[in-house]
């Protein structure tokens, strides 16, 4: 039997893709300061574009200036009119990198170098460099593969990974137990990004590597 | 894999529905630097059957008292940005689409005046969309569904029942039939809300009406959505159901919004929704 429910929210949650305005009204006692800037924080510190990815300390602010219809990235110094919402992170990225490549060529002026030290102090640069870190080359064995997306790996280092997702399809031509090399990516924690070229090859034993050290021709 | 549940069939032609919604919850939300990737992701990947891209802006107000005067607090205050997928028609009209949250996933299914769209086809969407996110979002499992149909209650909806420019609700809505006043005297506003537990049926659910109205020139007289939801993403801690789940939750969100349309409506007001002989053929959900 169907009863009221009890403790219900007072505004359910609404997924219609917003067809028209609903209009709220709030009502307060003095005229807002038109002048001063509305501030909000932005639910997102991770930024993607085209693959591209920044990731910023903290949730950035986003200061709305309502008698300009523009809003700026506080702190980053873009600003954007009304409507551009969806630039914020190519935006915060373009400025990044530019910032980033004039610092390394030591071509920044005065202005951008203060901008960039600004900047600079908002972002997980340490994150930042090491998913820039070029591929390098690595071998391994597949131990197991469940399914075409999730999979684990054995590195030549000895050191074992779960890998799921586009990385596990990469391996998914190899049965377990057989060895591989490739070029490979690594990010935070050393855990794989991304891998490509990848090719069977055979088991190198300990002993292979002692064979080659004593044919090595200096060891001769 | 559980016994696949029929489809509670309603027996209108011009049912005032402009908008359907299937939403599949999570537990808990997907961690937003994977989340994020993937949405950039499918920015690409969905741009062939999805072309119209849209950034929709969330905003969350935080008025505060400061000495007994009403402040905006910047600290309270966030925006989101959600990304949502659609299909349009070739005047640019939304028709299907795929909205992403950190925590939900919704597919929504647009119609407009004699063209409601149809569950099925919103089955069809989600059938089809719903194994390419779990696999790109590595998504296994859901704490339930949310469905919500949106009415659309107007002079062209309701034609019958409008008299110089006032709609005589109670002639139309059950709920307002029993206000003890004449009934062509109510005035609008007429925004309500009620919700009501369902615990005879298998997961538990909650069925809400919310009618609300929406802004409107003066000289169309009231206009109103009357969206019927009904969801199974209830208890806490959250419920983890495989997402083999989602299409009898769904089937059965839509069979107790189907009840809920025949208890709501007057007889009246159904008979102007062009009702099929029961037993046609042609009579759909």
């Amino acid at each position: 039997m169907p009863a009221i429910a009890p403790g219900a929210l007072a505004e359910a949650p609404n997924y219609e893709a917003f067809r028209a305005p609903i209009s709220r009204e709030i009502r307060l006692h003095r005229r807002i300061d038109a002048t001063v800037p509305q501030k909000w924080t932005l639910t997102q510190r991770h930024f993607v574009v085209g693959g591209q990815h920044l990731v910023l300390d903290d949730y950035p602010e986003i200061a709305v200036y309502s008698t300009q219809f523009e809003f700026e990235i506080v702190g980053w110094n873009v600003r954007l009119p009304y409507g551009e919402q969806d630039k914020i992170g190519r935006e915060i990225i373009r400025k990044f990198l530019n910032l980033h490549a004039k610092a390394e060529n030591s071509s920044l002026d005065e202005q951008e170098e203060a901008e960039w030290a600004e900047i600079s102090k908002r972002v997980d640069y340490r994150r930042f460099a090491i998913e820039r870190s070029p591929f390098r080359y690595v071998a391994g064995m597949l131990v197991s593969r469940s399914g075409d997306t999730e999979c684990r790996v054995e590195w030549h280092t000895g050191e074992r990974e779960r890998i799921v997702g586009k990385s596990a399809l990469a391996f998914s031509i190899f049965e377990p137990d057989e060895h591989f090399r490739g070029l490979a990516r690594f990010g935070v924690g050393n855990h794989l990004v991304e891998i490509t070229n990848l090719s069977p090859a055979p088991k190198l034993a300990e002993e292979d590597g002692e064979r080659m050290w004593r044919e090595w021709p200096v060891n001769r | 894999m559980p016994d696949v549940l029929p489809i509670a069939r309603t027996r209108y032609r011009k049912p005032p529905v402009i908008e359907r919604a299937l939403v599949i919850h999570l537990g808990a939300p997907i961690v937003e630097e994977k989340f994020q990737f993937k949405a950039d992701e499918w920015r690409t990947a969905l741009v062939r059957d999805f072309p119209k891209l849209q950034t929709v802006t969330e905003w969350t107000l935080h008025v505060i008292e400061k000495e007994g005067m009403p402040v905006l607090d910047a600290a309270g205050q966030t925006m989101t940005l959600r990304q949502t997928f659609w299909q349009v028609t070739p005047e640019d009209k939304r028709r299907q689409g795929i909205q992403l949250w950190q925590d939900k996933i919704s597919f929504n299914l647009l119609g407009e005046l004699g063209n409601p769209r149809q569950f099925e086809e919103l089955e069809n969407l989600t059938s089809t969309w719903l194994p390419r996110w779990a696999v790109d979002f590595e998504v296994s499992a859901c704490s339930g569904v949310t469905l919500q149909y949106v009415n659309l209650l107007s002079k062209e909806t309701l034609p019958t029942f409008f008299e110089n420019n006032q709609l005589k609700i109670g002639e139309a809505i059950r709920l307002f039939g029993g206000v003890p006043v004449q009934r062509n005297l109510l005035l609008p506003p007429f925004d309500f809300q009620v919700n009501v537990r369902v615990d005879d049926v298998e997961p538990k659910a909650h069925v809400s009406a919310h009618c609300l109205s929406v802004e409107a020139p003066a000289d169309q007289g009231p206009i109103m959505h009357l969206r019927f939801t009904a969801t199974t993403n209830l208890g806490q801690p959250p419920r983890s159901i495989p997402l083999e789940n989602v299409k009898n939750e769904g089937r059965l969100t839509h069979n107790l919004i189907i009840e809920a349309f025949q208890a709501y409506f007057t007889d009246a007001a159904k008979a102007t929704f062009e009702p099929y002989a029961s037993d046609s053929p042609g009579s759909t959900s």
